[in-house]
């Protein structure tokens, strides 16, 4: 089996970010995680022996004091992967470069399975 | 002290040293700290995980816990699952204080109406719950007596009026680990240890009374199901282990091991504190059932305090353990070497996880957590220094990160050495009773090496595990009173 598949986690809530982060190592993903896009920018900055991010999973809150400028920022430094956007329940989703867009609420697994369907694993 | 210039911020709390960071290592290496945590440790510990992470076998990541320092082989406060059939086990990565760990019980005594008798109560526990080195307790046993210990645990405890069920119930696994075989533990080992059930030890082994006050409660919710429900709610921790008999084991399988790499199994490791054998060879299963008798005679070692701490409540308030609400919350290991299941690339797999200064901490829902905590979480005691206090936590979903396993204590910063000559136990006796906390120690040197500035801030700690998403935070308690081993 080759390098796992990276996902960028860019939630605010540390809780959410921790939870989806054991659920997407279980299932056999890397991942790097970020409370806010600037964060995101300066930190997870990745390299040998890791694979480049493959996705990026975003909640709208993070792009909240008009943050579009830096997520482009993080993107370019990614080689522009996808995003998962995980907007809010009841106001439309802010524009952007959404491959996907998941409304809240939304159950763990149910997140995951997309996740899954947009960067499969490789099978060993 | 610094952290190596290869390590990355993989999130607010988690760093990661790659394998390309020394050679021969097979996983990276994953840091669970805040930056000034990190900034604060040992750079052994980096050092440390990443030899750990050249073992055979080890699966995932070499894990450091936000209160790691430098240990034997494996630094304190190390986590690392191994494959059963590829991996090893290592007594480095479980310590010679083989089941060191911690339990927490409640009263249903507040501060006040415990202050105005703290200095009757420590000396009775201090009289009753023999501390320091060498120690034996009131329990004698003969050789099968002590073998029925090391093979039934606190379950020994429960057949001799020692324990309740409830009690069995309210330690990590009923505490006993099946398949522990005495006859797998040297003549040694069992003359250090047939005398001393009940007994306290020495080091950074102590048995408190705390006060969780309203302002250290972080989620009243859950301290109410954890049985902390009133102001000021006296209760009491204690901290110890399987005492010389562990320390045995270790030391006659760190020998067995070492002869067995070279002659027999062609394993060569980076660091001979590393001493390891394949899970799955003869020195590995007889270690392993060694090390079970160890946890078991640890677990009935907590038992048999518990029971006299409960007759000392009961002489000083006149009022049996049951009225006086002496129930258990938990007894946690932190130092051990498990079976475990963990999903790993979306698939169950049976590990052997290695916790060295390092607590398992079960999520809510989670197979092995006793009905009463099955909806909110294993329970975590965390022990402070004397002087700073102490937690309790609860294991949440996002463990699954380091195989559900968080830290254990604040953690040294300095050496036991450094410590007796920058505080004076005198000094530090006179400072605890100005701050309201009573103690008994069996030296002023031992009272000394435990000053709360050898240690790390707890609270940061405490923060850092909440970070990385491995516990939450439930309730914070304040020390009125220390039997210091």
């Amino acid at each position: 089996m080759g390098l796992p598949p990276v996902i960028l986690l860019v939630l605010p809530d540390h809780w959410a970010r921790a939870l989806l982060r054991a659920e997407l190592i279980e299932r056999g993903y890397d991942t790097v995680g970020a409370p806010d896009l600037r964060t995101a920018f300066r930190f997870p900055s990745l390299g040998e022996p890791r694979g480049p991010v493959r996705l990026v999973v975003l909640d709208e809150a993070a792009l909240d004091g008009d943050e579009h400028r830096v997520l482009d920022l993080v993107l370019s430094e990614h080689g522009r992967p996808p995003v998962l956007l995980l907007a809010r329940a009841f106001q439309e989703p802010s524009p952007g470069p959404w491959a996907r867009v998941v409304r809240r609420p939304f159950a763990l697994g149910e997140l995951v399975a997309i996740v899954e369907k947009m960067v499969p694993l490789p099978r060993s | 002290m610094a952290a190596p210039a290869g390590i990355r911020r993989v999130d607010e709390a988690v760093w990661e040293l790659p394998p390309t960071f020394r050679p021969g290592m097979r996983v990276p290496v994953r840091v669970f700290a805040t930056e000034r945590l990190l900034a604060e440790m040992d750079e052994q510990v980096f050092a440390q995980a990443a030899s750990v992470a050249t073992l055979p076998g080890i699966v995932g990541y070499s894990f450091a816990m936000p209160d790691a320092h430098w240990g034997y082989g494996f630094p304190i406060g190390g986590v690392a699952a191994m494959d059963l059939e590829t991996g090893v086990i290592s007594p480095g990565g479980i310590g010679f204080d083989i089941n060191c760990g911690m339990r927490l019980a409640l009263t249903n005594l507040t501060e006040e109406e415990v202050r105005p008798r703290i200095r009757e109560l420590v000396d009775a526990l201090f009289e009753r719950v023999p501390a320091g080195v060498g120690t034996k307790g009131f329990v004698k046993l003969g050789e099968s007596d002590f073998a029925d210990v090391l093979e039934q645990g606190a379950g020994w405890c429960r057949g001799h009026g020692f324990a309740t069920e409830e009690d069995l119930d309210r330690t990590e696994e009923r505490g006993c680990f099946a398949g522990a075989d005495a006859g797998k533990v040297s003549a040694r080992a069992l003359e250090r240890g047939r005398n001393q059930l009940g007994t306290l030890g020495s080091g950074n082994h102590y048995l408190e009374i705390q006060v969780a006050r309203p302002d250290g409660i972080a989620d009243p919710a859950l301290a109410a199901r954890f049985g902390i429900t009133r102001p000021n709610q006296v209760v009491v921790m204690f901290h110890c282990g399987s005492r010389g008999f562990g320390h045995q084991v270790a030391t006659d399988y760190l020998e067995v091991f070492l002869h067995a790499m070279k002659t027999k199994h062609a394993l060569a490791v980076v660091d001979r504190e590393l001493a390891c054998a394949p899970f799955r060879s003869r020195e590995g299963q007889n270690y392993f059932a060694a090390m079970k008798c160890a946890v078991n005679m640890s677990f009935a070692n907590r038992q048999v305090i518990l029971h006299r701490v409960r007759e000392v409540f009961e002489s000083i308030f006149h009022r049996s353990p049951a009225d006086l609400g002496m129930d258990m919350v938990y007894d946690v290991a932190h130092n051990t070497a498990k079976l475990e299941t963990h999903r790993v690339d979306g698939a169950r797999r049976e590990l052997l996880v290695h916790r060295k200064g390092a607590t398992r901490a079960f999520a809510p829902g989670m197979p092995g957590l006793p009905a009463v905590y099955a909806e909110i979480g294993q329970p975590v005691i965390i022990g402070g220094s004397m002087e700073t206090g102490s937690y309790l936590l609860a294991g949440v979903p996002g463990g699954a990160a380091a195989f559900y396993s968080t830290a254990h204590g604040s953690g040294r910063t300095m050496s036991r050495t450094k410590a007796r000559k920058q505080f004076p136990g005198r000094d530090l006796e006179r400072r605890l009773l100005a701050h309201g906390i009573y103690v008994r120690s069996v030296s002023y040197a031992g009272l000394a090496e435990e000053a709360g500035p050898a240690y790390k801030d707890i609270d940061a700690v405490v923060e850092a595990t909440e970070v990385a998403g491995l516990s939450r935070r439930v309730a914070r308690f304040t020390p009125i009173g220390n039997v210091k081993g």
